[in-house]
């Protein structure tokens, strides 16, 4: 996939991750993999990206007598994810221009 | 090699030693948490480790994503304390590497605004164009009864053609401004894994 465009899906998968509840990295990583591949060095520069943007506020709670870092999504952080989805419209559109030209050549055939 | 959780966050701070104190801790802190959320979650703490990478691949990734002025700023800091002789030499050496060093920047910045020019040029050029298309336009009328209809005519086929070459040209120069901005980010890259590279050497 395009990095850029990966680069921008995961900033947007990970602002999901937290959208509901506030979450802290190990299990933003666990929600996240099933749908893509995300390793813990490639979720801190995201992480520190969101943070700079201000799409999220970093929140340390202790949990077994070590500090937890709880992430926390902003106004802008719920824009952002309206944003994606749509943009996605477009891009679902286009998509299915593309297919669908497809199934025009299948049924001439 | 297996390492446990404090070899590895000190072989990851020390690879990015330069950078201010309060960015180091950040990061260690975060990949800290890492470690103990999988040992929590089971994982022996050597594996755990083994899970994040390399450390020098971890240090990598941190400064790539670090902003370029920063990555200057720490990679002028030396690791290590000079020796005399490397101050001398370096003071000594001023008159040659400072004008160089000043060079080196000023054709860069030269470079970049030459690029910029082009792209802005060619936005004038469109601008210009749709200007004088729309010029003859509106005259054509007016020519087709005070001087004639073949004047007017003329008007009119002046002002489609450079009504076309700004729509053209427009669309060429939106490809420009797009290569051009890719062609910067690529060097902002390219310096910052040249001074990553120079930092781990």
């Amino acid at each position: 996939m395009d990095i850029q465009l990966k680069r921008g899906l995961l900033d947007v998968c990970v602002l999901a991750a937290i959208k509901n509840t506030d979450s802290y990295g190990y299990q933003i990583i666990k929600d996240i993999k099933p749908y893509v591949v995300i390793s813990e060095s490639t979720l801190y520069p995201i992480l520190k990206r969101l943070e700079a943007s201000e799409c999220l506020t970093v929140k340390p709670l202790e949990h077994n007598g070590r500090l937890r870092k709880y992430y926390h999504i902003t106004n802008a952080g719920v824009r952002r994810i309206a944003d994606f989805e749509s943009e996605w419209q477009e891009i679902v559109s286009i998509y299915n221009f593309v297919t669908r030209k497809d199934s025009n050549e299948n049924e001439q055939n | 090699m297996k390492m446990n959780k404090t070899e590895f966050l000190t072989s990851v701070g020390e690879k990015l030693c330069g950078l201010p104190e309060e960015d180091i801790q950040k990061s260690l802190d975060f990949y800290s948490e890492m470690i103990d959320e999988m040992i929590e979650d089971g994982m022996p703490e050597e594996d755990a480790v083994l899970k994040l990478g390399l450390p020098c691949d971890v240090a990598e990734q941190i400064l790539m994503d670090t902003s370029l002025p920063k990555l200057v700023k720490a990679s002028r800091k030396p690791a290590r304390d000079m020796k005399s002789a490397e101050i001398l030499l370096l003071i000594l050496g001023f008159p040659l590497w400072f004008p160089l060093l000043i060079a080196f920047f000023s054709v860069l910045f030269a470079f970049a605004v030459t690029v910029w020019s082009l792209v802005v040029s060619l936005y004038a050029i469109v601008l210009s164009f749709t200007a004088a298309g729309t010029a003859f336009l509106v005259s054509s009328v007016f020519l087709a009864f005070t001087n004639g209809f073949a004047t007017g005519l003329f008007s009119l086929g002046s002002g489609l053609i450079c009504a076309s070459l700004a729509v053209f040209l427009f669309i060429l120069s939106a490809k420009a401004a797009k290569g051009a901005l890719r062609l910067m980010r690529g060097i902002g890259r390219r310096i910052k894994s040249w001074l990553i590279g120079k930092r781990s050497a």
